[in-house]
């Protein structure tokens, strides 16, 4: 589970690379990716379902990135990017768009075999992606409570739509 | 937004500078590809269109924009030095040489073999696919070609590199082979920047376009992926 994370972590640094982050922004990285996925490997361990250890996973990384970012360059953003990108549905993706690739050419029990396989593959990486999203959503409220997102130049503000609920949260 | 900041941040930075300077009366509308400004002034609207153009990723300028940004507001910028800070910012380059990118691509591509499930041999193969695609995605970009000529043609060469050598054995692990082989390219910035500017309710169409633009990006990846997976099932057949 932690060589499982740390890999994750490894990876998120690099992808800070990668996408031309800062330096300083490097370490942020490796810091959130390999948070967000222990967190989601050990709520998993603990039988929580996928979908609800993503949603803690990304907002934990939400929150460390903001934790992390330093106040003068802001570098939260790529390290939430690099940090929840391990908690996605890779496999899942990667495997629903052969599906949908191959199917016409299916026939009989090959055809329902791969339909089946092909709504999985689907159900996982909308949920996920959907858990993912909403973690993030939820780190973003939890550091507006909280007061923190004066140090993130990302955080949507709050739509004029709302203002009663803004006033409600920073009271 | 050219540079991969997300569109809370780009109007939260002309919003400061705009504090700065101290001009009201302006309304901006943001776009995926274009941002409208109009500023009324003795009941005369003004319009100004700027394209933007497709969206690349160096966060070093980003950053630099913000800072800027930020002392734009304090007041810690001469009005005058606006425009050559703002030139200094569109010419930061990449803070690192292109061998680090290479090398930092081909540790994406094998760390993510790694996370989803593959071996060592997978690490291996992911690691030199990601290193010979990222090299030729680099001469691509210099040339100027579209992003998505750019991924399909990386996607194939690193999904075949990964394919060749699933063929050699050194690995039996073939999905999360081949998936992080081209995991370097994984358009994680688009997709979150998408993300938040949706979460945002103010830039609903900008985040609809940047998640479209990733899904057809993964979509890219995936063909790569069939491909080089294809080329592995013909060693069975």
């Amino acid at each position: 589970m932690l060589l499982n994370s740390m890999w994750a972590g490894l990876f998120a640094a690099a992808l800070a690379i990668v996408l031309t982050a800062p330096s300083q922004a490097i370490v942020p990285s490796l810091l959130c990716g390999f948070a967000a996925r222990l967190i989601r490997n050990v709520l998993i361990g603990w039988g929580l379902s996928s979908s609800a250890a993503v949603v803690v996973a990304a907002a934990a990384c939400t929150l460390l990135a903001i934790a992390l970012a330093n106040r003068r360059r802001n570098f939260s953003l790529i390290a939430l990017v690099t940090g929840v990108l391990p908690l996605g549905a890779a496999v899942a993706l990667f495997n629903s768009i052969k599906g949908i690739l191959i199917i016409s050419s299916l026939k009989e029990q090959a055809l329902m075999t791969a339909s089946a396989q092909l709504s999985s593959n689907l159900s996982a990486v909308f949920t996920t992606t959907l858990a993912m999203v909403l973690g993030i959503g939820v780190g973003f409220l939890i550091a507006r409570v909280f007061n923190l997102d004066r140090a993130l130049q990302d955080a949507p503000e709050v739509t004029p739509l709302a203002p009663r609920v803004d006033r409600a949260l920073r009271r | 937004m050219e540079n991969g900041g997300s569109t809370v941040r780009a109007e939260r930075a002309f919003n400061g500078i705009l504090q700065g300077l101290s001009v009201e009366g302006v309304i901006t509308l943001w776009r995926y590809d274009f941002v409208v400004v109009t500023r009324v002034t003795d009941s005369e609207p003004e319009t100004f269109i700027r394209p933007i153009r497709p969206p690349g990723a160096n966060l070093s300028r980003v950053a630099e924009a913000s800072m800027l940004a930020e002392r734009i507001a304090r007041g810690d910028v001469d009005q005058a030095a606006i425009a050559s800070e703002l030139h200094r910012i569109r010419d930061i380059p990449s803070p690192y040489n292109t061998w680090l990118v290479i090398l930092a691509a081909a540790c994406v591509a094998g760390f993510f073999t790694r996370f989803i499930g593959g071996n060592w041999g997978g690490f291996e193969i992911a690691f030199v696919a990601g290193a010979v695609g990222q090299t030729v995605r680099v001469a691509l970009q210099a040339r100027k070609l579209g992003t998505a000529a750019t991924t399909m043609v990386c996607a194939l060469l690193s999904a075949l590199v990964a394919a060749f050598g699933l063929r050699t054995g050194i690995s039996q692990v073939a999905p999360a082979t081949l998936i992080g082989s081209v995991g370097y390219m994984i358009p994680g910035l688009p997709l979150v920047n998408g993300f938040i500017d949706v979460a945002s309710h103010r830039n609903i169409s900008v985040g609809a376009m940047r998640i479209l633009n990733a899904t057809f990006l993964f979509l890219i990846l995936a063909i790569g992926i069939a491909v080089g997976d294809t080329v592995v099932a013909m060693k069975a057949g």
